[in-house]
Formats: C-alpha cells, sequence, structure tokens
C-alpha cells in the first residue's frame, strides 16, 4: 500500500534535551493511523515534526529525514508543508471570529476572492466534518460561542479548507463529553475516504474503534506500530502489552 | 506576493527593534558626548564631591559641584518611597485580600488615574495646598524637602499598588485553600502569610519607585525651593533634574555650564540604570530559584 | 497573635481609603477651583494681556499639546509595537529576548528631563531642527515608548499558544497572522495602551522645556515650528506669581478632564476585548 508520509531516523530535541528519538515509520494512505501512549511521551512532538511546526519552537532542534510523497519537508516551502499536511490541536481554537470567517480564513490567504466558489468550499467542509446541518442558518455567529465539540469540529472543518492530503490530530476529543467524541469519531471514518488520518490519542479504547494502523510511542521510542487489528491482539514488545493492559495509564 | 508581503514585514519589524535599541545607544551617546568636555576642565571627583555650583562668575570664580544635588535627589526619592510603602502596601492588601473579582475591575482602573496625573498638576496643588500647610506651621516659605516628598509619595502610590497587589493576589491564590483548610482565619493568614512571602517582590518594587522618584522632575521642582543646600526634611534643597530644567534655558551653548548640565543628566542617567541593572539582576535571580 | 489581624485588616482598609480619599481631593480640588475659568472663550481664544495669561484663553496650548502628543504616539507606538511583536511572534533567542528586555527597561529608566537633554544636543542643535514639535516629540516618543511596548507585549502574550499556531498549521505567514489575528484580537488593550501612552506624553514637560515648548505662540502650522503646551502654560503662569491664578486652575482644569475622560475611555477599551476566548 502507497505510503504517504515516511519518517526515517527522525529525532528531536529541546534545548539539547532528547525528546524523540529516532523514529522511523510509514504512514499509509486513506488509513487512519493512532499514535498511543503514555502522556509525556514524545507523541505530540512527533506530530508536529510532521508538518514542520517545529520549526516556530525555540530550542526545537529536528534531525533524520521527513518525507512527504517521497521528498524531503526541508526542502520544501514552509506554506507548501503545512498545505498538504493539516493539524488540529487538542484545545479546540477557534479564531476569535465569526464561523464563516472561520473558514475563509485561509482561503482568502491564498488567494482565493470569488466569493461563490468560497461560499461552496465553506459548505462543502462543514458538511464533511458534520458541522453544516447544525449552524448554516447562523454563519456569521462567534465561532467561540459555539459548544466545544462544535468548536473542535470547526476546527477540523477549517484545516480541511486548504486541501491537506494528511490530517493531524493532536487528542481532539480529550477536552469533549462522550456524545461530542462519538460525534467526531463518526466524521473521521468519513473522512478517511477522502483524506489520510493520524490521531494521536491516550485512549486504548477510542484507538480500538477508528484506527486502521496503530503505533506506540514510549519514552521518546517507536516501540512499535502495525496494522491496528494485529497490534491490538498480538502486541510483539513487553512495554505494549503493559500499556494496553493499562499500566501506565 | 503574499511571501513578498510577509518579507517585506518581517523587514520592517526587524529594523523597528533595532531602532528601540538604538534609540538607548543614542540617547547615551548624546549625554555622554556633551559632558565629556566638561571634566577636562572640572575633575570628576570636584563634579561628583563638590558642593559649590556657581556656574556664572557673578562674584568670585566659577564652580561645579553637584554634591548637594545628588545629596537632594537620593534624600528626596527615599523620604517619598518611606512615605508611600505604608500606605501603599495597605491598599494593596486591600485590593488583593479584600475587594472581589468585580471591585478590582472597578478599583485599579481608579487608582491608575493617580499615574495619569501630569507631574506639573502635583506640583500646582502641592504649591497651593502643601506649601502653604507649611507656611503655616511656621516652615519659612513652605517649600521643602518634605513637602516634595510628600508630592512625589502621592505619584508613587499608583505604581507600588499596582506591582504590590499583583503579587499578593498570586500568593493568596498559592496559599488560600490551604489557610482554609487550617481554620486560619483571612486576616491573620494576611499577615502570617501572604505578606512574608511577598517581600522579596515588594523589596524590588519599592526599589523600583525610588527609581522613579529620582527622575521626577516637575513636582519636586516646584515645592522643594531650589537651593543649593544639603537636604533637610524641612529645608530648601534642589535635585538634579531640577538643576537642568531650570538652568538649561541659560546655559549658553557649548559654555562648561551647558556641559556640567550634561554631566549632572550623565550622573542621573547611570544613577537610574545602576537600579535598573540591580532589578534585572534580582529578578532573574529570583527566577532561577 | 490576635492583634496582628486586627491590625493588618484596620491598615488595609485605613491605607486604601486613605488613597481614595487622595484621588478624590486632587480631581475634586482642581476641577472645583478651576469651574470659574472655563467658559467658550478660554477653550477657543489666543492668550492676550500684557502678562501672560491674564486674559484671553490657551486655545494654542490645546492644539500645541494635541501635536505634541501625536507627534509622540506615532514616532514612539510604532516602534513599541513593532518590539512587541518581535518579542513574542519572532524572537527564537532567549539571550536576544532578554537582552531586549533590558534594553527597553533601561529606556524606560531614562529620566524624561535627560531625554529633554538628548533630544536638544541631537535634534535643536546637531540636526539644527531647531527648538519645533518635532524635536520635543521626539524626547516624548522616547519615553512613551517602553509605556507602549510593556501594555502591548502583555496582550500578544495572552493570545492562546495554540490559536496562532493553528494559523501557522494553515500554512499562513506571520503577516497574515499577525494583521488577521493577532492585531484585531488585541485592538481593545493596544488602543487603552496607547491612549495611556498619549496621556502620559501631554503631561509631560520636563523633556519639552528646552526643545519645542514655549511660553507664547500661535497655533503651530507644522511640525517644525515651536508651539505652546498645556503643562508648560501652567508651570510659567505659576512661575511668574499669583498675576493669573484663575487661569492657571482654568487650565489644570483642561488637562485633569482630558486624563480623566482618556482613562474611563482606555478601560472601556481595554474591557471591550478582554480575553473573549477565555469565557470557554
Amino acid at each position: 500500500m502507497e505510503e504517504i508520509m515516511t519518517l526515517k531516523h527522525t529525532s528531536v530535541s529541546y534545548d539539547g534535551k532528547p525528546v524523540l528519538k529516532d523514529v522511523s515509520m510509514g504512514i499509509r494512505k486513506n488509513r487512519i493511523m493512532a499514535v498511543m501512549g503514555p502522556s509525556g511521551c514524545g507523541k505530540t512532538t512527533l506530530l508536529r515534526s510532521l508538518n514542520g511546526l517545529l520549526w516556530e519552537e525555540p530550542g526545537a532542534k529536528v534531525t533524520g529525514e521527513v518525507l512527504l510523497h517521497g521528498k524531503n519537508i526541508k526542502e520544501m516551502s514552509t506554506e507548501e508543508v503545512r498545505r498538504q499536511v493539516g493539524l488540529v490541536f487538542q484545545t479546540p481554537s477557534p479564531f476569535p471570529f465569526s464561523i464563516y470567517k472561520n473558514m475563509s480564513y485561509a482561503l482568502k490567504y491564498y488567494g482565493i476572492r470569488d466569493k461563490n466558489k468560497m461560499d461552496r468550499i465553506v459548505k462543502e467542509k462543514l458538511q464533511m466534518a458534520g458541522l453544516y446541518e447544525e449552524v448554516k442558518e447562523e454563519l456569521g455567529k462567534s465561532a467561540l460561542k459555539l459548544s466545544g465539540g462544535q468548536k473542535q469540529r470547526l476546527c477540523i472543518a477549517r484545516a480541511l479548507t486548504v486541501e491537506p492530503d494528511i490530517l493531524l490530530l493532536d487528542e481532539p476529543c480529550s477536552a469533549l463529553d462522550v456524545r461530542s467524541t462519538a460525534v467526531i469519531e463518526g466524521m473521521l471514518a468519513r473522512l478517511k475516504e477522502t483524506y489520510t488520518i493520524v490521531i494521536v490519542t491516550h485512549n486504548i479504547a477510542q484507538a480500538k474503534r477508528i484506527a486502521d494502523d496503530a503505533a506506540f510511542v514510549f519514552e521518546g521510542r517507536l516501540v512499535e506500530y502495525g496494522e491496528a487489528g494485529k497490534l491490538f491482539e498480538h502486541p510483539q514488545k513487553e512495554e505494549t502489552k503493559s500499556f494496553l493492559e493499562g499500566i501506565y495509564g | 506576493m503574499r511571501r513578498k508581503l510577509n518579507l517585506l514585514f518581517s523587514l520592517f519589524i526587524y529594523i523597528l527593534t533595532a531602532l528601540a535599541v538604538l534609540v538607548l545607544g543614542f540617547v547615551i551617546y548624546f549625554i555622554v558626548k556633551e559632558a565629556l568636555p566638561l571634566f577636562s576642565e572640572v575633575s570628576v571627583g570636584e563634579f561628583l564631591l563638590g558642593t559649590r555650583w556657581m556656574p556664572i562668575a557673578y562674584t568670585g570664580s566659577v564652580s561645579f559641584g553637584i554634591f548637594n544635588f545628588i545629596a537632594a535627589t537620593v534624600y528626596v526619592s527615599f523620604t517619598a518611597m518611606v512615605l508611600a510603602v505604608g500606605v501603599g502596601l495597605g491598599a494593596s492588601v486591600f485590593l488583593s485580600c479584600v475587594a472581589t473579582d468585580r471591585m478590582r475591575g472597578i478599583l485599579y482602573p481608579f487608582v491608575d488615574l493617580l499615574a495619569g496625573i501630569p507631574s506639573v498638576i502635583y506640583g500646582f496643588i502641592g504649591l497651593s495646598v502643601l506649601v502653604k500647610i507649611f507656611l503655616k506651621a511656621g516652615v519659612h516659605t513652605g517649600s521643602c524637602v518634605l513637602a516634595a516628598g510628600i508630592l512625589l509619595a502621592v505619584m508613587l502610590l499608583p505604581f507600588l499598588v499596582a506591582s504590590c497587589s499583583e503579587t499578593m493576589l498570586k500568593e493568596r491564590e498559592k496559599y488560600e485553600a490551604a489557610a482554609d483548610a487550617l481554620g486560619i482565619s483571612r486576616w491573620y493568614a494576611v499577615a502570617t502569610i501572604i505578606l512574608p512571602a511577598s517581600f522579596k517582590n515588594i523589596l524590588l518594587s519599592m526599589i523600583l519607585a525610588i527609581g522613579r522618584a529620582m527622575g521626577e522632575t516637575m513636582a519636586v521642582m516646584m515645592v522643594m525651593g531650589n537651593s543649593n543646600l544639603f537636604p533637610r526634611l524641612l529645608g530648601k534643597s534642589e535635585s538634579i533634574a531640577s538643576v537642568i530644567a531650570l538652568e538649561m534655558g541659560t546655559a549658553v551653548y557649548g559654555s562648561t555650564h551647558y556641559h556640567a548640565l550634561y554631566g549632572a543628566g550623565l550622573v542621573l542617567m547611570i544613577l537610574l540604570f545602576l537600579i535598573n541593572i540591580i532589578i534585572n539582576l534580582v529578578r532573574s535571580r529570583m527566577v532561577q530559584e | 497573635m490576635k492583634w496582628m489581624a486586627g491590625f493588618t485588616k484596620f491598615w488595609a482598609y485605613v491605607s486604601f481609603g486613605l488613597v481614595c480619599g487622595v484621588i478624590l481631593f486632587l480631581f475634586g480640588y482642581v476641577f472645583y477651583r478651576g469651574a470659574g475659568t472655563i467658559s467658550v472663550e478660554f477653550l477657543t481664544e489666543a492668550p492676550k494681556g500684557l502678562v501672560l495669561g491674564e486674559e484671553g484663553g490657551i486655545f494654542p496650548a490645546i492644539i500645541g499639546s494635541l501635536f505634541f502628543t501625536g507627534t509622540a504616539v506615532v514616532l514612539g507606538g510604532i516602534p513599541a509595537l513593532a518590539s512587541a511583536l518581535y518579542l513574542v511572534f519572532y524572537c527564537q533567542n532567549k539571550k536576544v529576548e532578554r537582552l531586549l528586555h533590558l534594553v527597553i527597561q533601561c529606556i524606560s529608566g531614562i529620566p524624561s528631563i535627560v531625554l529633554g537633554l538628548f533630544a536638544y544636543s541631537f535634534l535643536v542643535r546637531d540636526l539644527n531642527l531647531g527648538r519645533c514639535i518635532l524635536s520635543a516629540g521626539t524626547a516624548l516618543a522616547i519615553m512613551i515608548l517602553p509605556f507602549i511596548e510593556v501594555r502591548a507585549e502583555k496582550a500578544f502574550r495572552e493570545i492562546p499558544a495554540c490559536m496562532i499556531q493553528s494559523s501557522y498549521a494553515l500554512g499562513c505567514s506571520r503577516f497574515y497572522t499577525i494583521t488577521r489575528i493577532i492585531l484585531p484580537a488585541c485592538r481593545g488593550e493596544l488602543v487603552s495602551g496607547i491612549i495611556l501612552g498619549g496621556c502620559y506624553a501631554m503631561g509631560a514637560t520636563a523633556p519639552m522645556i528646552f526643545t519645542g515648548a514655549v511660553a507664547y505662540a500661535a497655533v503651530p502650522e507644522s511640525l517644525l515650528s515651536p508651539a505652546m503646551a498645556l503643562p508648560l502654560h501652567l508651570y510659567l503662569l505659576l512661575a511668574q506669581g499669583a498675576t493669573s491664578m484663575d487661569t492657571a486652575y482654568g487650565t489644570a482644569f483642561v488637562m485633569m478632564a482630558i486624563i480623566l475622560i482618556s482613562n474611563m475611555l482606555a478601560t472601556i477599551y481595554a474591557r471591550r476585548s478582554q480575553k473573549k476566548w477565555k469565557r470557554s
């Protein structure tokens, strides 16, 4: 199966302190990969290394290669990388303006001025995120007034407006209640037909529900990764087994 | 296009930031440049420690000694700080431990009004109220160091209150739950926990306040009597800033008098830089702890 | 040890009452004594009479003060905002950041009278601008630069990091992020910081005494002409003795009214944008 992104010996350190050690793995097209691990294990850093967000952080140093469609992202422009690799954060972070303006924010940046085209994309992406029906009457409403789950779906829809190939999600449900979580999980299952999804989670149940592939990160190392079914049923490594049994919580 | 715009903007930001740094260099350069010629005529020791300030030879020889001015500047600033700190701390306790969030929303801007009042107005009110009171109390002409100290103390209050109450609020949030759990009364907790815990930051604010007071010109100049005397609480005196403000208009460009005024400015500036550097060192130490 | 609690309580209430009393007294006194002088003529006419301020109004001083303040806000505000943006969004090096903070702290530590000396030597003399609004305005600009920078930096730092990173993650540049998200989100605090900085510049006398403000001048026509200014006018009225006390109280009234209104505006503005995103 086609690997859309490949990490080759990627290591990350902050101010000389290693956070991610020599990670090599592939991310396969149109699948959901769940990256699991106890908090502080480096899984968020792993995610951030995928779209160059670490370049913004003072003190962060990345070595090794991250390939996107076979091309090293360091040789691409920042804009190009981020356009192809979307990222949604743990805390829902809508911009402090209306729903519509949140959605058109990046579109305007990329030079789309045609109102009809913009309306169409906004509607399409909101539908994909399953938010359109709920907000179609009030697109001018401040995004800050939405509920937590709605905010997070808006952020996902917003990330989709730039037509990424890959969508990275950093514990998107950790701040949400059970129902909102279920809605988002359902949405992700639909989205994988069009996009490739990498989701960081420390929630094993969630990973089991949605993941096609799974990876386990522990103390900055990629312990093992592969098909989700296999990894959950027959973990190869002792650490993975302990984690799945809930020892690291 | 958008990439160029971004680059242009970054450039703009870099240049203006560099400008802000350059400004400091520029100020120092020009003050030093204008002050240096003085020291070919007057020795540093004579300038700093001399008490005779006779810029023009009306009677006898000229002389440039700013010791009394330095002493007055430091003296009046300390007086002001001592006067301000009692009230300032009390008010900070009130704002951080009595007032509710909503009250604070109104009271902070209210206290900040004091910071907005121009110093010339402080001087004006000082002249028309304080100096008259001192005159009635028997102080000759009413102008004195204490009057300037009181005015300065009021001017320092908003800065002291803002920084101290912020510190106390943080300390209170840290300890409140524990104190409540132990059943300690609120006021007892304030007196025995919050105030001691805020001590270091309060000390820093006090040093900063002295710095502010030393740079103040108008209010001090208007009520301190302005004569070259060693400062006494109820006597007249003159601060460095006052000498500059009063005499700069009449000093002949390029004369020794002119350079001496820049020399006085340099001394004042160095005093303030020292204070700021000390504060910075102490603060970074505290962060490390 | 119970007395300590009681004493602290007493001390806090009395101190705060004293502070409030002083504030009310200062404004009340000036407004009470100055109200009689205020009239349309006083606000719109130039000073007349043989002795300064004996008759006539303070119109040129009001306009002059606006010119000084405007110059200071433009010249000081822009670099202040730029360095705040640099510190929060561009600076990747902790050492540079610390150095810049020290520089800004030192600028704020320069006494305003020394800034006057600087402007006199550099602008009035060396650049041969003469005593003019631009010379004095520059000194005032340096004075308010750290004042505005500190407030702007605080406002920028309050924006949640994930909001900014969300914008970066969409591939948007810093420029776009700053102009579309940061500045609008902080507009209230920025406007309020600039208003307060302007007030600070308007009330300052020391930097302009020998660099641009004069005892008498017509309404200024350009930034290269000298002008009257409210605080210096007040000072000169007092310095010449008791001949024009009414005008002095009137001038003080106008300044205090400007301060009061500006502070209220600044508070309202700052509150309007206060942490909308923190509600959730």
